[in-house]
């Protein structure tokens, strides 16, 4: 199932819309929101939390970490 | 949602992410790879984006057409063949930068479209319409590795050997993570992330031409089932 | 024998009815006329401290439209228009087109209170105020139509309102709940003592300051002749607040001012402060948007505060802190975005960065990184890499981009309701949508009717749906241009 979800990277200025496939993991979530940002260009670890500030097992899939349609996630830069 | 799919050439299954090139030589064996590539993806109700250098793109319909009803598909959106200087030269020259723009474009229109998981890719090279600047080139292949994850996509980058000469093949290698060849995708071992190219651009003299002979060699070597 | 004025104005000021065919609350519904429901007695001692009479005002307006329309035929010369500033074209252009038919919509509201007000008196002021708008929407459209020979686009003055441009979207919600929708109690609280006593002094008088520096003295003029009309009936609110809080309603009176001051605020931040300060040329910049804010919104709506023994808004932190943050994130927004926009937009050069800096000193260091970003891809790779691809989130209140307070600091939260998930700028953006959410709920951002398929997600497409004819309409840097086929649609087999 495809959800979208607005996504802030740690070094963007923006909240974004993303709109992905909910079986894809939590990694290729925060990947796909950097492809997205300002500096895709930067490498570096990516810690991806919900809303609440949890964080999320990147090797979860999306659906598995608990986001929904129209959630938050943010997805810090080392 | 399975994370590999079938390119539709003789069972070869890709992963999603994956950044491919192949060689052909004439429009028979670039065929032999576009079209079933296209059918399988229209198949699985995959996005379908065909750019062709050299030939109308109204043929490359018409060729779908004995396999699939493309008219429907193009019309609804689905399949999207466009000519090659539609896309590298809409600024007048070919640019790295305006190319990956219009990529980004292409992506945001697929993913907020909503009805496609997946994103197949196709371009065909034979400097026929598009004459790229190969410095300018091999930019645009090595920078497109940062785009993957935009969204759920596979792309296929198919060049004419006869129209660019064999030089082509080490640049192809140093921007491609895998490789079809013979039949088989192929992990390349001589490929270099975009950072890693930027380095190695800076670097001259006798090691970088060692490494490049050996990349020559290695595709050689496996083309010709001598590995 | 003739009366005097003095003699006679009070009482017909005050001439009220009796009704006696129908009950006063079906002369005076809640529903139109406001909470809570009071009668008449509650309100006969509703007074505005500024009085005039009708002959007054119409020799008064008539002077003053002779004055702005001399202005007008003594400075309307092509070649002053070629000596503004571009930018500072631009800022008349984003105000024309914000401002003209929001005027309008005024002119329905003060209509609304001039039939439904529940004195006399407020009645009558709200009849004058209501001319006002009308005199406040042709003024605009007046200037506007004249720019029209020189730049196509000042026709948004008058097309603004009736197109889906997000940033229009944005000020039509916000104007719809301050009075297009709002009953008479809650307009004249929301509009009157919120928006026009605090804010629009900023839009109108500070801008002029700024237009007359930069030698746009027909758009200075304009600006302060609608201000004076402003003063007048701006006052409404005083009364009706006053008789609001001495009849047991202070929480509500204290919701409408927390509201409409945070709903305001977004809408200045977004049309003043970047004009200020991003679009207004350096030397006729008097101030910084957070000095003006601070000299004449703040303190006053302080004082008013005080007047009233109200308490400053909850959120009063968050406010300050964007202070020094919020119209700079947007700008950014602005940037990435300008092909959806129907003014252009700058890149601020290094002067320009250093008075930012002067007047914000963590702007370098927050926003400095962003704007040399911009310039390395435009020198190294041309203007696709400065433009934004993927959807900004929207909140679902204010219809802005999520992008406060500050890069590092994201306030943007979610709310479920219904089996629907909502998205927020900020808290006090939640508050508001919890407090009244049957009003909001059912609203759609552009995001949100993107997502539904309701509103195309190809950008080409999108640019049309927003009434932006591509290439020309359409927003660009201010001094590199747009290339022109970039908005075309790649043709497909």
């Amino acid at each position: 199932m495809r959800v979208y979800l607005f996504g802030y990277a740690s070094d963007d200025y923006l909240m974004r819309v993303v709109v992905t496939p909910d079986n894809r993991t939590v990694a290729h979530l925060a990947s796909q929101l950097v492809a997205w940002g300002t500096a895709p260009e930067r490498n570096g670890s990516l810690t991806v939390r919900n809303e609440a500030g949890e964080i999320l097992d990147p090797t979860s899939t999306i659906a598995q970490a608990g986001l929904g349609y129209g959630e938050i996630f943010t997805v810090e830069r080392g | 949602m399975s994370t590999n799919l079938d390119l539709g050439v003789g069972g070869v299954r890709a992963q999603l992410g994956d950044h491919i090139c192949g060689l052909y030589t004439g429009e028979a064996q670039r065929d032999q790879i576009v079209i079933p590539f296209l059918t399988a993806g229209l198949a699985s109700g995959d996005k379908c984006i065909c750019v062709v250098d050299g030939i109308d793109p109204a043929k490359i319909v018409m060729s779908l057409d004995s396999h699939v009803d493309a008219s429907k598909f193009t019309a609804t959106n689905q399949l999207e063949v466009i000519r090659a200087s539609d896309v590298y030269l809409r600024s007048g020259s070919f640019s790295a930068d305006e190319v990956i723009g219009s990529w980004k474009a292409a992506m945001a229109d697929v993913m907020y479209d909503g009805r496609f998981d997946v994103v197949r890719a196709v371009e065909t090279w034979s400097r026929r319409d598009v004459v790229p600047d190969m410095d300018e080139l091999l930019m645009l292949e090595s920078e497109m590795n940062r785009y993957l994850p935009l969204y759920p996509q596979v792309i296929v980058c198919l060049y004419d050997i006869d129209r660019f000469g064999a030089s082509i093949v080490v640049n192809l290698l140093r921007t491609h993570p895998r490789v079809l060849m013979g039949g088989t995708l192929v992990d390349n071992p001589y490929f270099r992330t975009p950072d890693e190219l930027l380095i190695e651009q800076e670097r001259t003299g006798t090691a970088a031409a060692q490494e490049m002979e050996k990349a020559a060699e290695w595709y050689f070597d496996a083309t010709t089932g001598t590995t | 024998m003739v009366l005097r004025r003095d003699d006679w104005h009070d009482l017909a000021r005050k001439v009220d009815w009796t009704p006696r065919y129908v009950d006063e609350r079906e002369l005076f519904p809640p529903e139109i006329s406001g909470h809570p429901w009071l009668p008449h007695e509650a309100w006969q001692d509703w007074n505005e401290v500024y009085r005039t009479t009708y002959r007054e005002y119409v020799a008064n307006q008539r002077d003053k439209d002779a004055a702005v329309l001399g202005v007008r035929a003594a400075l309307s010369k092509p070649r002053l228009f070629d000596e503004l500033d571009p930018a500072w074209v631009q800022l008349v252009k984003f105000h024309n087109g914000a401002i003209a038919l929001v005027e309008y919509a005024g002119a329905v509201a003060e209509l609304r209170m001039a039939r439904f007000g529940r004195d006399s008196a407020w009645r009558t002021m709200a009849t004058l105020g209501a001319l006002d708008e009308i005199r406040h929407t042709q003024i605009p459209l007046l200037i506007g139509h004249d720019l029209l020979a020189y730049d196509g686009n000042f026709d948004w003055t008058h097309k603004a309102f009736h197109t889906n441009e997000w940033v229009i979207l944005a000020a039509r919600h916000l104007f719809d709940d301050m009075f297009l929708a709002a009953d008479a109690i809650d307009l004249a609280i929301q509009l009157n003592f919120v928006f026009e006593t605090g804010f629009s002094n900023l839009q109108f008088m500070a801008m002029a300051a700024m237009a007359d520096r930069a030698h746009h003295h027909l758009f200075e003029k304009t600006l302060a002749s609608i201000q004076t009309d402003e003063s007048r009936h701006a006052q409404i609110g005083h009364p009706v607040l006053r008789t609001l809080l001495e009849n047991g309603s202070r929480e509500r009176a204290q919701y409408l001012v927390d509201k409409m001051w945070w709903r305001s605020w977004r809408l200045f931040l977004a049309l003043t402060g970047t004009g200020m300060e991003y679009l207004t040329p350096l030397e006729a910049r008097t101030r910084s948007f957070k000095e003006f804010m601070t000299e004449w919104v703040i303190e006053q709506f302080v004082k008013n505060l005080e007047e009233f023994d109200l308490e400053r808004p909850w959120f009063w932190d968050l406010f300050v802190e964007e202070l020094d943050f919020a119209h700079h994130s947007f700008q950014l927004g602005l940037y990435a975005y300008r092909t959806t926009l129907w003014f252009d937009v700058t890149l601020p050069d290094a002067a320009e960065r250093a008075w930012l800096n002067g007047k914000y000193p963590t702007w370098n260091e927050t926003y400095g990184p962003f704007w040399k970003d911009l310039e390395r891809r435009w020198e190294a790779g041309g203007e696709s890499s400065t433009l934004s691809y993927g959807l900004p989130g929207l909140c679902n209140l204010c219809q802005l981009p999520t992008l406060f307070v500050r890069p590092g600091r994201n306030t943007a939260c979610t709310l479920e309701r219904d089996g629907r998930r909502y998205l927020f700028c900020s808290e006090p953006c939640r508050w508001i949508f919890q407090q009244e959410s049957p009003k909001f709920a059912a609203h759609k951002s552009v995001v949100d009717r993107i997502v539904a398929g309701e509103a195309p997600g190809k950008l080409t497409e999108l640019h049309k749906w927003m009434g932006l004819e591509a290439p020309v309409e359409t927003g660009k840097d201010v001094r590199r241009g747009l290339d022109p086929w970039r908005l075309d649609p790649i043709p497909r087999a």
